[in-house]
C-alpha cells in the first residue's frame, strides 16, 4: 500500500475540515501523509516520559502497598466480616466493564460497518487488552495468599484437588482468559499490515528487525488480504459473543447468590451494557488526550466522537432503565428483605455512593442529547470523568451495601477502605497506564490500513472514476 | 450495499407499483371473518379459552408490529443505507397498532375477568394490590400503549411524507386524503430531506425511549403478571427482544415475498438477504442468551418463589411446548443460520425465519398459559380456539398491511434517488444545511 497520489489541492470554497458522507477525513490528502503522521505519534517526548513516571510511580506504590499486604494479612484491607467482599472485587469488576467497550467498537461494530469506529477502534482494543491485563490481577490480590491462585486453574488431577466448577468464581478464570486470549489476538491480527508499514518505514536494524517478524512476511498482497480480512472478520465474529458472555459469568459471581440486591435476573445484560457504558467513558478519558497531544484532530474526527457520545448516552439510558427496573421490580415482588435493600440503597448509610452512582451514570449522560455537548471535546473528557467515577461506585453500590446489610440485624456491619486498598486501586491505574503509554510509543493507535481504505475512493476519483 | 447501478425515481417507482390483486385483500379478510367467527363461537363454548387465546396473539402480534416500528425508527438513529430498498416493508407494520389499540381496550374492558387473575384472586401481599389495582393498571396501559402507537403513527408519517411529497400522485383512493395532506406544505427537496432527518433524530430516540419504558411496564402487566406470585426484573426485557426477533424474522419473510411479487431482483439484491439474515441470527442468538441468562439465574438461586414459574413451564402438560418454543426459537434457526450459504439462499432462509416466528409465537402461548391455568388442567389446551385466535389475528394485521402498502410508494424513493440523499449522513446543521466541521 504504498502512497498512490500526490496530494489532491484544495477546490475553490473548499474548506480542509468539511466532510462529506464519502469523505470521512477532508483534511488527510494522501497515503504518505497517512504514514508520516501517524509514524510521528511513535517518536518520544518529554509529555510521554513524564506521563509514563507518573504511571510507574504510581505502579510502585500499589506493588510496595501489596507487599505491604501480603506481609501483613488482608486484614490490612480493611475486611471485617461480613464485608469480605470490597474494593478489590469492585475494582476487578471496573476494570473488566473497562475492556468491553474496546470489544464492543474493534469487533461488534465492525460487523454492524459503523464507520465511526475506525478511528479509535486501535486504542479501545489495546484499551481492552491491558484493562483486562488489570482485572486479572485483583482476584489474585482478593486471595490474600496470591501463591494458591493456581488453585483455580484445572490443572491435571495428582491431588484430586479439583475447581468447584460450580461456583461462578471458577467460571471467572475461564471467562476472564478466553477474553484475554481472543481479545489480544485480535489486535495483534488488526496490526499486522500496520506493522509491515513500520516495518518499511523503521532505519534502526533491530527494530526493524522485530517489526519483519512481527508482520509475518507482509507484503500487501491481493491474496494476503483476502486472507486477512477473512480472518479478521472470523476474530470479530469470535469476539462478538464474548462481549456478552464474559461480563455476564461477571455478573454471575453476585446474581447466583441469595444476598439481597444481588439475586437478579437482569444482572446479566444490566452488567453488558454498563461494562460498555463505562468503557466508552474510559475511551473518552484516554482518546481526548491523545488526539490532542498527537494532533490526530483530523483522523479521530468530531463526527467519530459525536457518535460515540450517541453510544454513551444509549447505555446510559439502558442502565438507567435496569437501575429503575430493580427498584420497581424491588417493591412490587412484596419482597421485605429486597424492599429494604433498595430503600437503603438511597436513603441508607451508603446513600451518598448510591446517588453518586445515580447522578454520574443516569443524570450526567442526558447532558449528551444536546449535539453542542457532544461535539465540545473538553465536556466530554469532563463527563467522560464522572462516568469513570459513576461506574466505580455502580460496583462500590453492587457489592457492598448488599454485604453489609444481609437479612438479619446482628449480621450487619460497616466496611471502611483503608490507605492499603486506596494504594492498590492506585496501583491498578499505574499498571494499566504504564501498559497503554508503552504501547502508544511502539505500535500506531490508529490503523494506518484502515484509515487509507477510506481515503481508496477519493484517489479514485482523481483518476476520472466516479465513486458516488 | 446498494443495487448495481443508479435507479431514476421514475423507474423505482414504476418497478414497486403494481397494485396488489383483490384476492389478497379478499383472503385476508376472509382469514378474519373465520378466525372472528371461531373466536365468538369460543367465547360461549370455551370462553376462557378463547380470550386467552385472543390475549397471546394480541401480545405476538402488538409487539412484533410495534417492534417494527422501533427497528425503522434505528435505522435513522444510526443514519443507516443499507435498508433503504427494504425498510417500508416494515413501515407498513405501523398500520396494526392502531387497531391493536382497540383490541387492548377489548381486552381489558370486556376480557379481564377470563384473562387476568386480579380480577378474581386474592392477591399475595400488599404492593401487588397496589400495582395490579384494575383501574391503576387499565389507565396506565391504555396511556402506554396510547402514546407508543401516537408515537409510531408519527414517525413512519414522516418517513412517507418525504416519498409521497416527491413522486406523483398515485396508489389506494382511501389514502388519497392522507397523501395530499402529506403534499401540503411539502418544499424543495433539499431542504425537506434535512428537516425530515433533523426531526425523525429527535423523535426516533423518545420513540427508543418510550418502546423501552413502555414495554417494560406492558410486559409486567399483561404478560408477567398473569402470575401473581412471580416476579423477574429481566422479564420486560426479554420479552420485547422477543418482538424484535419476530420483527426482523416477518421482515426477512415480506422481503422475500416483496421481491417475488415485484420482480424486483435488482432493487432488491443477494446483499440485503445476508445483512437480513445476520441481524435474524444475531438476534436470535440474543434472545437465546437472554432467555437462558433469566432460566440460569432462576436455577441456580433455587427460590421457590421464582422457580415456581419454571417449574409450572416444565411439568405436564405444558413441558413439551415450553420445550418445543425454544427448540423453534432458538435452537434451530440458530445453527441454521449460521452459515452465509443458508442466509442468501431464500428457501432456507425463510424456513428458518418461520422455525423462529412458530417458536416466538409458542413462547407467547407458554407466557400466557401456563400461568392462567395452572396445574388444574390434565391435558395441553391447545386446539381450534388458538388456531382460530391466531387466523384471526393474521387476517386482521394482513389486512392492514396490504392497505398500507397499497396507500403509499414501496420503498424510499427520495432516499435511494436524491441527489442531496447522502448529505444527512454526517452531522449537519439543518437550517444551513451545511456539514458540521469534522475537526476543530
Amino acid at each position: 500500500m504504498a502512497s498512490a497520489a500526490a496530494p489532491r489541492p484544495t477546490g475553490p470554497g473548499e474548506r480542509p475540515n468539511v466532510p462529506s458522507a464519502n469523505n470521512r477525513f477532508p483534511a488527510v490528502r494522501d497515503y504518505e501523509q497517512v504514514d508520516r503522521e501517524v509514524i510521528e505519534t511513535l517518536q518520544p517526548s518529554f509529555g510521554w516520559f513524564a506521563a509514563l513516571a507518573t504511571a510507574i510511580f504510581c505502579l510502585l506504590i500499589g506493588i510496595s502497598t501489596w507487599i505491604y499486604q501480603i506481609h501483613e494479612g488482608l486484614g490490612a484491607a480493611g475486611y471485617q466480616p461480613p464485608v469480605m467482599w470490597g474494593v478489590y472485587i469492585i475494582t476487578f469488576v471496573f476494570w473488566v466493564g473497562i475492556g468491553h467497550a474496546g470489544t464492543l467498537i474493534s469487533a461488534i461494530l465492525y460487523l454492524f460497518r459503523a464507520g465511526f469506529r475506525t478511528s479509535i477502534y486501535r486504542v479501545s482494543e489495546a484499551m481492552t487488552v491491558f484493562a483486562v491485563m488489570t482485572a486479572g490481577l485483583f482476584p489474585i490480590i482478593h486471595i490474600g495468599r496470591p501463591w494458591k491462585f493456581f488453585w483455580l486453574i484445572p490443572y491435571p488431577n495428582w491431588r484430586l484437588l479439583w475447581p468447584q466448577f460450580k461456583s461462578p468464581l471458577v467460571w471467572d478464570v475461564f471467562a476472564i482468559l478466553t477474553y484475554f486470549t481472543i481479545s489480544s489476538t485480535f489486535l495483534y491480527v488488526g496490526l499486522i499490515p500496520d506493522l509491515a508499514v513500520l516495518r518499511d518505514k523503521e532505519t534502526n536494524p533491530i527494530r526493524k528487525r522485530i517489526f519483519a517478524m512481527l508482520s509475518l512476511g507482509w507484503r500487501n498482497s491481493d491474496r494476503e488480504w483476502r486472507h486477512f480480512m477473512r480472518a479478521y472478520l472470523f476474530m470479530a465474529a469470535l469476539a462478538t459473543p464474548l462481549v456478552l458472555s464474559v461480563h455476564s459469568v461477571v455478573s454471575f459471581d453476585f446474581a447466583m447468590a441469595l444476598t439481597p440486591g444481588w439475586h437478579a435476573t437482569i444482572f446479566p445484560p444490566y452488567f453488558v451494557a454498563g461494562a460498555i457504558f463505562s468503557g466508552i467513558g474510559m475511551v473518552f478519558t484516554i482518546v481526548i488526550p491523545l488526539r490532542r497531544f498527537f494532533r490526530l484532530q483530523h483522523y479521530i474526527t468530531l463526527n467519530d466522537l459525536d457518535a460515540a457520545a450517541k453510544l454513551c448516552l444509549f447505555t446510559s439510558m439502558v442502565v438507567g432503565l435496569a437501575y429503575l427496573t430493580e427498584f420497581q421490580i424491588a417493591w412490587m415482588s412484596g419482597n421485605k428483605v429486597e424492599q429494604d435493600y433498595f430503600w437503603n440503597r438511597v436513603f441508607g448509610q451508603w446513600a451518598w455512593a448510591a446517588w453518586i452512582m445515580l447522578i454520574c451514570n443516569m443524570v450526567l449522560p442526558i447532558s449528551l442529547f444536546s449535539q453542542r455537548l457532544r461535539r465540545n471535546t473538553t465536556w466530554l473528557f469532563i463527563l467522560s470523568i464522572f462516568i469513570n467515577i459513576g461506574m466505580w461506585f455502580e460496583r462500590f453500590v453492587i457489592v457492598v451495601p448488599s454485604l453489609s446489610h444481609e437479612f438479619e440485624p446482628w449480621q450487619w456491619g460497616s466496611y471502611r477502605p483503608t490507605w492499603v486498598d486506596y494504594g492498590i486501586l492506585l496501583g491498578s491505574f499505574g499498571w494499566f497506564f504504564m501498559w497503554f503509554l508503552l504501547f502508544i510509543k511502539q505500535l500506531p493507535v490508529v490503523a494506518i490500513a484502515e484509515i487509507k481504505e477510506i481515503l481508496a475512493p477519493r484517489m479514485r476519483s482523481q483518476h476520472g472514476g466516479g465513486s458516488h | 450495499m446498494h443495487p448495481a447501478r443508479e435507479w431514476t425515481r421514475e423507474e423505482v417507482l414504476a418497478a414497486t407499483s403494481k397494485p396488489l390483486p383483490k384476492s389478497l385483500t379478499t383472503m385476508t379478510l376472509a382469514l378474519a371473518a373465520i378466525g372472528f367467527v371461531i373466536w365468538v363461537a369460543g367465547l360461549f363454548i370455551a370462553p376462557d379459552r378463547a380470550w386467552r387465546a385472543f390475549h397471546f396473539n394480541w401480545l405476538f402480534f402488538t409487539v412484533l408490529s410495534s417492534a417494527g416500528v422501533m427497528f425503522v425508527a434505528v435505522q435513522r438513529i444510526t443514519t443507516a443505507r443499507w435498508s433503504r430498498e427494504v425498510i417500508r416493508f416494515m413501515e407498513g407494520y405501523v398500520a396494526f397498532l392502531p387497531v391493536a389499540f382497540v383490541f387492548l381496550l377489548v381486552i381489558l374492558f370486556a376480557g379481564k375477568g377470563h384473562i387476568f387473575p386480579w380480577t378474581h384472586e386474592a392477591y399475595p401481599n400488599h404492593e401487588k394490590a397496589t400495582y395490579y389495582n384494575g383501574s391503576f393498571l387499565i389507565a396506565r396501559d391504555i396511556i402506554t400503549f396510547g402514546i407508543l402507537t401516537v408515537m409510531s403513527l408519527w414517525y413512519i408519517y414522516s418517513c412517507v411524507r418525504l416519498d409521497v411529497g416527491g413522486s406523483p400522485e398515485s396508489g389506494a383512493s382511501w389514502a388519497a386524503g392522507i397523501r395530499e395532506r402529506m403534499r401540503t406544505g411539502f418544499g424543495e427537496e433539499r431542504r425537506e430531506i434535512h428537516s425530515t432527518h433533523s426531526m425523525q433524530g429527535k423523535l426516533a430516540v423518545f420513540l427508543a425511549l418510550v418502546f423501552g419504558y413502555g414495554w417494560s411496564v406492558l410486559a409486567w402487566d399483561l404478560s408477567m403478571g398473569l402470575s401473581l406470585h412471580f416476579t423477574s426484573t429481566l422479564y420486560g426485557w426479554w420479552f420485547f427482544m422477543g418482538g424484535w426477533l419476530c420483527g426482523l424474522t416477518t421482515l426477512s419473510l415480506l422481503t422475500m415475498a416483496w421481491r417475488n411479487y415485484l420482480g424486483a431482483e435488482e432493487l432488491i439484491v443477494e446483499k440485503h438477504f445476508h445483512d437480513l439474515g445476520k441481524l435474524c441470527f444475531a438476534f436470535t442468538a440474543f434472545w437465546g442468551y437472554l432467555t437462558f441468562g433469566q432460566y440460569l439465574v432462576i436455577w441456580y438461586g433455587n427460590m421457590g418463589e421464582e422457580t415456581h414459574f419454571m417449574r409450572l413451564r416444565l411439568i405436564h402438560p405444558w413441558k413439551w411446548m415450553t420445550v418445543t418454543s425454544v427448540v423453534f426459537a432458538f435452537l434451530i434457526p440458530f445453527f441454521g443460520l449460521l452459515s452465509r450459504a443458508a442466509k442468501v439462499f431464500r428457501p432456507t432462509f425463510a424456513l428458518f425465519a418461520l422455525c423462529s416466528l412458530l417458536g416466538l409465537w409458542l413462547t407467547r402461548y407458554v407466557e400466557v398459559y401456563p400461568s392462567t391455568f395452572g396445574e388444574n388442567v390434565t391435558s395441553l389446551p391447545f386446539g381450534l380456539w388458538e388456531v382460530g385466535a391466531f387466523v384471526f389475528y393474521l387476517g386482521v394485521w394482513g389486512f392492514c398491511y396490504t392497505r398500507f402498502m397499497d396507500a403509499f410508494p414501496r420503498m424510499r424513493v427520495t432516499l435511494m434517488t436524491s441527489p442531496y440523499r447522502d448529505e444527512v449522513q454526517i452531522p449537519v446543521n439543518p437550517e444551513t444545511m451545511e456539514p458540521l466541521p469534522a475537526h476543530e
